[in-house]
């Protein structure tokens, strides 16, 4: 008998040894710089209020981005053992600052940024026992496929500039909104409540050229962009980047 | 032998209920050492019939080649040969087999015949296993179960909120398009977690996922785990369990056969087939509360160091899934110490679960008083600031009666809950034995729990068999039917709860029934003791949020109470008077 016991002791130690995952390298909150890329696949890590996993390059499929690091103030800030969430996501709100999301992206007067948010990432219980307060604020790319989540594979920092920007740029097709990078027809023009004749200059001003382009106001004023009629394309308009 | 060695299940004979022979008898530990020396187990007869010093010393030896030492001496034929009247051995094997007489009665005047296996029929402890009876049901609801789970596509829970797998770096598969209620979505790949997101959780069901891990590939199920392995490992346990039943419980093999499909039947019932394909720590516990009655049975049945051990796998793997689970630790031991003459292991083996239950306790509880008191005690609360103050918290807080912390409004209310002092477990338990009227309102949401059988919100269907969002499936649903019954009277519960242990005490103490019978009793007490320690902490922890899922080990102890409180009552109605030893059948 103790021959058997022995052997499923083994048996089940070997089994979990071979089934346990080895812990994954960390990368400390505080050491996220501006600008570094980060890989969060599953749900449980977007919704997760701190993010540990070492940066991959901008280059690979990742979904946030860093824009802003910064320090949490205030009075909860002060208390030695982390807030909960419902405290944290008012703090993380304040504390992420819009202003800087533009500049960083490189976006003139008429380029609209579009189905990008704002994730913000605190450092993890043991992290804020040891008194780090850093507050990181990510850019979370648009979901490309409608049955898969956020992806890109571009740095997002003077995305604008780039053709790859079809992936925060709003386009429509048959009255839904869609990314640039999909099929569509129409493209959103900055600023919008404008009359036809300024939506038409500016369109201009965005494409660089009206020839072949259409234009059309939105039941909210809104300025579009697009070529002949019933022309399904992929990719932006935008001067120096159509196709 | 006394009454009290009838109870630990040895082999009872015509003169151990009145008895012939009254020698001095040992108790406890010294009766132990003194059956150690003699080199007998306990309940195997009289001590104070030495069947050796009796033998008549000329005879030759007539153990066979092969047997054991000790079994001692079988008449066979060198008897024959000498008194050719006697019947066969083989015919009076049979004979005893059939009156259930483990061992010839010490008559006066006649040498005693010692237990033998060599006389065809005959069995050690008196109590015949009926193996191919056994191996056939066994086969048979592995085979209902394989048949059930995937027969027609494959049905499970879905596993909304579960991220148990990730401790052995694996991560859902799932359309993040979808937040997780609306079907199965059973294949999980290999992922690697960092931080928190993974939260270090400790759980006997990672055992069972890391065996469904090993067995994905060998099945051919894509990813690095899909449940349906799991739910291939289960249906095959739960197969096991009922042919394990077939031969712990008493009775006739029809008998046998039937108890074992009323329990392979509340496997199959779509009330808790569901969990067997789902990222849920619920089906380990609810195969090793299978397993753990099947060597409770057992374990009563004759208790030996053996049968002692053999419970401790079920019992530390149900301890060990879920914190709630805890509350099996009091009952375990209650059920280990239920047995005369073992009690040193059974004792230490109660203190191995009893710690593995206090660590699980300790480094896995969390309590989170604000279900419990915003969500439960102040939910419709009329005196919500009166009952804040009794539980230490700020009556400020009073208009957040009834908000989950997903409600904006909770939002106003945040700091000053994080600001105040937080009540534990005891507190809130300490509230409703003061505040009668909210232990009832609280302990009525659990019985609706109870009654509710399984979540009604997720869904049993994988996505793309074009089920809609959140179907549930209905393929065995006998228990579910009965249910009904609860569900238009929650109440019914505690009822049936009171007469299954009231049944089971009956069987107990009748004297006309076996000890194996008593088994039945016993069994029929510790269920329902042990529903109700689970209950309790379920209705203390989570109160009313989520308290069907919370109640699944409930309801399955609940579940389990049918068919043992049938059995239970059927045995005190059938013996009403007392009826001689051999006419029993094991």
């Amino acid at each position: 008998m103790g021959k058997t016991v022995f052997l499923w002791g083994r048996f089940t130690v070997l089994l979990v040894a071979t089934a346990c995952a080895a812990p994954a390298a960390t990368h400390p909150s505080a050491a996220m710089p501006v600008g570094s890329c980060h890989v969060m696949s599953q749900p449980e890590e977007l919704y997760a209020l701190s993010d540990v996993r070492p940066p991959v390059p901008c280059t690979q499929p990742h979904q946030t981005e860093t824009y802003l690091v910064t320090q949490l103030t205030g009075p909860l800030a002060d208390t030695p053992i982390r807030p909960p969430h419902e405290l944290l996501v008012p703090m993380v709100t304040a504390g992420c600052d819009y202003r800087p999301i533009r500049p960083y992206l490189a976006a003139g007067p008429h380029d609209a940024q579009w189905g990008v948010s704002v994730w913000g990432r605190v450092p993890t219980p043991d992290e804020w026992a040891a008194g780090d307060r850093t507050l990181r604020c990510d850019l979370l790319v648009p979901t490309t496929h409608p049955n898969g989540g956020p992806v890109l594979t571009a740095p997002l920092r003077g995305i604008m500039n780039r053709p790859e920007s079809a992936a925060i740029r709003r386009c429509n097709l048959d009255g839904r909104d869609v990314q640039c990078a999909l099929p569509h027809e129409w493209e959103w023009v900055e600023p919008q409540g404008l009359t036809r004749n300024r939506c038409r200059a500016n369109a201009a001003m965005f494409a660089g050229r009206l020839r072949g382009l259409r234009i059309r106001l939105g039941p909210d004023r809104s300025c579009w962009v697009g070529r002949e009629r019933h022309h399904i394309t992929v990719g932006t308009l935008r001067e120096g980047m159509a196709a | 032998m006394t009454l009290d060695q009838q109870d630990t299940g040895g082999p009872v004979t015509w003169g151990d209920r009145y008895p012939e022979v009254a020698g001095p008898q040992k108790r406890g530990l010294a009766r132990l050492l003194s059956r150690a020396r003699l080199g007998r187990r306990p309940g195997d007869g009289p001590t104070t019939t030495r069947p050796q010093k009796r033998r008549l010393p000329w005879l030759p030896s007539m153990t066979r080649p092969g047997t054991r030492r000790g079994d001692g001496p079988t008449v066979a034929r060198p008897q024959k040969r000498r008194l050719p009247w006697l019947p066969s051995m083989a015919r009076l094997g049979r004979h005893l087999a059939q009156t259930g007489r483990a061992e010839t009665e010490p008559r006066a005047g006649s040498a005693p015949l010692r237990r033998s296996r060599l006389i065809p029929g005959f069995r050690r402890a008196g109590v015949r296993r009926h193996p191919l009876v056994a191996v056939l049901v066994g086969i048979g609801w592995a085979a209902v179960m394989q048949v059930r789970l995937f027969l027609g596509g494959h049905v499970g829970l879905a596993g909304f909120g579960e991220n148990l797998p990730c401790r052995l770096g694996l991560a859902n598969f799932r359309n993040p398009a979808l937040a997780g209620w609306e079907h199965v979505q059973p294949t999980w790949t290999a992922h690697a977690w960092t931080g928190e997101n993974c939260p270090p959780e400790f759980s006997t069901a990672l055992l069972a996922q890391a065996a469904g891990k090993w067995l994905t590939p060998l099945l051919g199920y894509p990813g690095a785990f899909d449940l349906r392995a799991l739910g291939v490992l289960f249906a095959l346990l739960v197969g096991v369990i009922c042919g394990l039943l077939v031969a712990v419980t008493p009775g006739r093999p029809l008998f046998r056969a039937g108890f074992a499909s009323a329990v392979g039947l509340l496997y199959a019932d779509a009330g808790f087939a569901g969990y067997l394909i789902s990222p849920y720590a619920e089906p380990t516990a609810l195969v090793a509360a299978g397993f753990l009655v099947v060597a409770l049975l057992f374990l009563w049945e004759r208790p030996t160091v053996p049968r002692v051990l053999a419970t401790v796998v079920p019992a530390l793997l149900l301890v060990g899934a879920r914190p709630e689970y805890v509350t099996f630790v009091p009952v375990i031991a209650f059920a280990l110490l239920w047995v005369r003459g073992r009690r040193i292991v059974a004792l230490m083996v109660a203190t191995w679960i009893a710690g593995l239950g206090i660590f699980h306790t300790v480094t896995e509880a969390r309590f989170d008083d604000h279900k419990a008191v915003f969500q439960t005690i102040l939910h419709d609360d009329p005196t919500a600031a009166a009952d804040l103050a009794s539980l230490g918290l700020d009556p400020k807080l009073a208009p957040a009666a009834g908000l989950s912390r997903e409600d904006p409004a909770w939002a106003g209310f945040a700091d000053a809950y994080h600001r105040t002092a937080h009540p534990s477990p005891l507190q809130v338990a300490g509230f409703y034995a003061t505040h009668p009227w909210h232990a009832v309102r609280t302990v009525g949401w659990g019985f609706q729990g109870v009654a509710g059988l399984r979540p009604n919100y997720l869904g049993s269907y994988p996505e793309g068999t074009g089920r809609p969002e959140g179907e549930q499936e209905h393929r065995v649903v006998v228990y579910s039917t009965v249910w009904e019954v609860f569900r238009k009277g929650p109440l019914l519960v505690l009822v049936l709860w009171l007469a299954t242990a009231g049944a089971g005490c009956l069987v107990v103490r009748r004297r006309s029934l076996t000890p194996s019978e008593k088994t039945l009793g016993r069994l029929a007490v510790v269920l329902p003791l042990a529903a109700l320690a689970q209950f309790a902490v379920v209705v203390l922890v989570h109160g009313r949020v989520e308290t069907v899922r919370h109640m699944a080990m409930t309801s399955w102890l609940t579940a389990m109470c049918v068919p043992v409180a049938a059995v239970a009552v059927t045995l005190v109605l059938t013996r009403l008077r007392p009826v001689p030893r051999w006419q029993h059948r094991h």
